[in-house]
């Protein structure tokens, strides 16, 4: 993960107002050389929080950028060697991203953070599956098979019933088409 | 000449990871016919929903070029299993995205919004019993819901958050997802769009349809 990352990430922990920037835990950090684009520094420098990004670079071990910059720097060759540096060739391979306001722990593991959040930090449900591969795999296709045509399906099933019992029918039909829902 | 889009053969797995398929390949196919118009857009950012295995957004790191050229690549998906793999499948073919486990762009709607350029979404849009929606593992990969359009319709407010006011995105369609009426929900939000690519195989009908936003409109 990227400083530029950290700089795009808040904590979206439900009820947190101002989850911006997180802390870092750090555990291991790489380094990944890339060709430095002056265009895209240029073009990004105004939506970065510098500060966010000077307290992330030192908190990974990186204390060359001044504590305050202005546009007027772009045209440094050395700002923005160092800028670039920061920004994008510092990955947080291993460790943690902090909520600044609750204190949750998002890990970051292989370089990537995970912001997935418990049930009850969301409100929203979301349960479980312990279906095989194989069977999901079945109910996937079977879902494409006829999800097209599930007013068709309905009717049919609602005149298979027919046969048999029109009383049944009213529990399975509401298409307003069908003599079951009708 | 170089692959301009991601080989199968070093395209990474999992078995709770969705593999590429008919929809993952029209999905491509519409970059593809629309690669001129992407290298003209000279995007800085861009992103992928729901990047599964991966096979997308390393097409479109293909495709368009990478860091030389001043473009960033975001990709999420909501499956752990996923991302470790979409890392897998960017590494095998020497392209980079910064890659976040989350639901849908959760954590990226403050800081990002306004900056992504192109937006590229195959999302889960098979018809499903509603509590299948949210599951974890595979099943998050197709589990749309009614209609299909669950994840969808969450989808579409937070694209229009994050798309820059020149921001493409690219969705992937069923004929159940009744894709007319997505283009008509979308032009309130202002977007023009168009069906990129259609296909029929004998499972289902798909449409790739790309929004923009459309000025003129205003």
């Amino acid at each position: 993960m990227r400083l530029l990352t950290h700089n795009m990430l808040s904590s979206n922990v439900k009820g947190v107002t101002n989850g911006f920037p997180l802390g870092i835990e750090v555990e291991k950090v790489v380094e990944k050389q890339v060709e430095l684009s002056a265009d895209f520094l240029i073009n990004i420098f105004s939506k970065i929080e510098w500060k966010a990004l000077v307290d992330a670079s030192r908190a990974v071990g990186y204390a060359e950028l001044p504590d305050q910059a202005d546009a007027s720097m772009l045209d440094s060759d050395e700002f923005l060697r160092k800028f670039h540096h920061a920004l994008l060739e510092l990955h947080l391979e291993e460790g943690a991203l902090l909520c600044p306001e609750t204190g949750r722990r998002f890990p970051v593991n292989k370089g990537i953070p995970n912001m997935l959040l418990h049930e009850d930090e969301r409100g929203v449900s979301h349960g479980g599956c312990r279906k095989s591969n194989t069977q999901l795999r079945r109910i996937k296709y079977f879902d494409r098979k006829t999800s097209l045509s599930w007013a068709e399906q309905c009717i049919m099933m609602a005149v298979d019933k027919l046969k048999t019992t029109t009383s049944a029918l009213c529990k399975f039909c509401d298409c307003g088409k069908c003599p079951a829902s009708a | 000449m170089p692959f301009k889009t991601a080989q199968i053969r070093l395209v990474s797995s999992h078995s709770e990871v969705y593999e590429p398929c008919d929809d993952s390949f029209a999905l491509v196919d519409a970059l593809l016919a629309d690669r001129s118009n992407l290298i003209e857009h000279k995007p800085k950012f861009c992103m992928e929903v729901g990047c599964g295995s991966g096979y997308v957004i390393t097409s479109l790191a293909l495709l368009l070029g990478h860091e030389f050229h001043g473009i960033h690549y975001f990709a999420t998906d909501t499956n752990p299993h996923a991302v470790r793999v979409t890392r897998e499948t960017m590494e095998a073919h020497g392209v980079h995205a910064e890659l976040i486990s989350t639901d849908i762009a959760s954590g990226l709607e403050k800081r990002l919004a306004g900056l992504v350029d192109i937006m590229v979404v195959n999302p889960p849009y098979v018809p499903t019993p509603e509590d299948e929606v949210g599951r974890e593992g595979i099943i998050s990969a197709w589990a749309g819901g009614e209609d299909g359009r669950s994840v969808i319709d969450r989808i579409l407010p937070v694209a229009d958050n994050l798309l820059s006011r020149k921001g493409w995105l690219y969705l992937v369609t069923l004929e159940s997802n009744h894709p007319l009426q997505l283009c008509l929900q979308m032009r309130e939000r202002g977007y023009a769009s168009r069906i990129v690519v259609q296909r029929s195989t004998d499972e289902e009908s798909l449409h790739i349809i790309k929004f923009w936003r459309n000025f003129d409109k205003e």
